[in-house]
């Protein structure tokens, strides 16, 4: 709940203001970060609809305005004093005033057929049919399942610490008041006896624990690259799901600028250009890249083990 | 005497435009019959409100597009703005913002169109109005010289046409007189009345011919005078019409540049448009419209003149 606050007022673009920023992917629930991302991409089309849906309203507003004013001087020209060649002529400059209203409505109609395509790739993306339950969860679950065993061997291993560092304290703590008895002349053989002998159990409870330790540490780096490869491949999926996405939204820009320059007007045509030079620069691939170097398998490696303490 | 120049005219029917024959009152009228030059004032005078209709109807369009304008200027600013806080990222992001962008060129383009109307034709034709059409009073100063200049060649004519009625009226009044005094004779008791009736006659017969002289006399003066007076009048005429043409010529203007305002983009619909238009412009012809004009409402009207009316017989 607080994570959707922040979320919202951050992007992926603002690093230093992202909670996601900076944490390893293999982290234990960091794979969130690519869910998000793929809810984030069923909002952009919504957003997409919307902008374009916007635009085509002006466009629609424009043409209305302008039969409207074409009607009525059409009129006002019949019935007003003018006659001849002046009259046609005048009424003619009516006419080509509203020509240009032709113009947008092929253009209106045009972004509405972007807006088709945008409406259907969100239902068919990111809706819930009855054969297939949403791509995205299919990824949380899959993420989840990946990371199930990775989970129960960290609370292993975090146990595991907890104890080794225990009995190292207790046995720490025990040592000086072994060797204070040891060498005092006050105390029998038999408390001394006693006394070194719970510092013996302390000690091998100490290395058990230590081994045991050990033993699980080795068996999460062994069990590592196993892990790294599952989520991996999850992982790589959803980039997948977002590079067709983002491949998509090229090709709806694409269709956007057809919409409006495939009219091809000679003032345009440097809009058209600058528009162009943009659409090539658009580079999934490298966006995808970025993304992953940022927050995905890039982002600084699992769980680094720092020695216990007071070793 | 009730002179036939003061016949109050309807005024022209204001709302039948002059190619509605039908309905337009002043169709079908000789122009060089008294008063009827005023066609030619009424003309005159809708050149100004003409010149101001076109004005309005381009201050409409500029309004129009000024709200197209602004709406596109917002959408663009509110998209950058939403893109900004948006989840999207790289050069996806970047190309959507372009997109967004596309709006204000746009406006821009339609931004050319409305100051071409806004700062160039549309001053232009207040100018034009303000140079041709000072008011002087109620009237503009141009229609008033013409009317005056009318009014001061018909005077004359008036008078003629007045003289005529007159001589006319005394030329029946005459007949009508011959016609008791033959009665009269027809009816005498006996023949000292029927030889002092048959006199009156003769008087009342005299009486006739010299008023039927007088009054031919005066048709024949006024025949004499008619190719001065149709000059003259023609003389005044011209110069409306030179005046209408001037205005005729300067709309032309104010077209052609107005299709060069428009000729923004060079699609094939509006490629059609522009031709169309071209078309049109080229049929422009203000010459062939005076032509008509005076075909129709000018000179080249029939006109009705003063012929000798014989005194109706009594049935």
């Amino acid at each position: 709940m607080i994570l959707q606050c922040i979320m919202s007022q951050t992007t992926p673009e603002r690093i230093l203001s992202n909670p996601w920023y900076g944490k390893g992917f293999f982290e234990p629930n960091q794979y969130k970060v690519a869910i998000e991302r793929c809810k984030n991409g069923s909002d952009s089309c919504g957003l997409f609809t919307k902008c374009i849906q916007q635009r085509v309203n002006i466009e629609r507003d424009y043409i209305g305005a302008l039969k409207k004013w074409s009607l009525t001087w059409q009129k006002e020209i019949q019935r007003c004093q003018e006659y001849g060649s002046n009259k046609a002529t005048w009424f003619a400059s009516v006419i080509a005033g509203e020509q240009h209203s032709h113009t947008h409505s092929e253009i209106a109609d045009k972004l509405e057929n972007v807006i088709e395509k945008i409406s259907q790739y969100q239902k068919d993306n990111y809706s819930k049919s009855y054969i297939h339950t949403r791509k995205v969860k299919e990824f949380e679950k899959d993420f989840e399942q990946a990371q199930k065993g990775w989970l129960k061997l960290i609370r292993k291993l975090e146990d595991a610490k907890k104890l080794s560092d225990e009995a190292k304290e207790k046995l720490t703590k025990s040592e000086p008041a072994n060797r204070a008895i040891q060498s005092d002349s006050g105390v029998s053989d038999e408390q001394k006896r006693k006394v070194k002998e719970t510092v013996e159990t302390l000690k091998k409870e100490s290395a058990a624990q230590e081994s045991k330790f050990n033993q699980l540490n080795e068996d999460m780096n062994n069990a590592r690259p196993e892990y790294e490869k599952n989520m991996t491949t999850v992982l790589n999926r959803t980039h997948e799901f977002e590079k067709n996405r983002l491949e998509f939204f090229k090709q709806m820009f694409q269709d956007y600028h057809d919409s409006l320059f495939r009219i091809k007007p000679e003032n345009l045509e440097k809009a058209s250009t600058d528009f162009k030079k943009a659409l090539e620069s658009h580079n999934s691939t490298k966006d995808i890249a970025w993304w992953n170097s940022t927050y995905g398998t890039g982002s600084s490696a699992g769980p680094k083990f720092e020695g216990t303490i007071n070793t | 005497m009730s002179s036939v120049a003061s016949v109050i005219l309807p005024s022209p029917s204001s709302s039948a435009p002059p190619e509605a024959f039908a309905q337009n009152s002043m169709y079908g009228k000789g122009f060089y019959e008294p008063g009827q030059y005023q066609v030619a004032l009424k003309r005159c005078e809708n050149g100004h409100d003409l010149a101001l209709h076109l004005c309005e109807m381009f201050d409409e369009r500029t309004q129009i597009e000024m709200a197209y304008i602004n709406s596109l200027k917002n959408w663009s600013k509110k998209w950058h703005g939403e893109l900004v806080k948006s989840q999207e990222y790289g050069t996806n992001k970047k190309v959507w913002d372009q997109t967004v962008a596309t709006g204000e060129v746009m406006a821009d383009i339609h931004s050319t169109l409305a100051s071409n109307l806004s700062d160039s034709i549309t001053p232009k034709l207040r100018q034009w109005r303000k140079d041709n059409y000072e008011k002087s009073l109620i009237h503009y100063k141009k229609t008033k010289e013409f009317e005056k200049d009318f009014d001061s060649v018909q005077k004359t004519w008036i008078k003629l046409l007045d003289k005529i009625q007159e001589l006319k009226q005394s030329y029946y009044q005459s007949c009508k007189m011959l016609k008791h005094a033959e009665a009269n004779e027809r009816n005498a008791s006996d023949d000292e009345q029927r030889r002092k009736l048959s006199d009156k006659v003769d008087v009342a017969k005299r009486e006739v011919g010299f008023t039927r002289t007088k009054y031919q006399q005066a048709l024949k003066d006024m025949s004499d005078q008619r190719p001065r007076y149709e000059q003259q009048m023609s003389e005044v005429f011209q110069r409306t019409q030179q005046f209408e043409k001037k205005r005729l010529d300067f709309f032309k203007e104010t077209f052609d540049e107005y299709e060069k305002v428009l000729d923004l983009n060079n699609n094939p619909m509006l490629k059609k448009m522009h031709d169309d238009y071209q078309q049109a412009l080229q049929m422009h012809d203000s010459q062939q419209d005076i032509t008509w004009w005076d075909q129709n409402y000018g000179t080249q009207t029939n006109c009705r003149w003063p012929e000798f009316e014989e005194y109706p017989e009594e049935k």
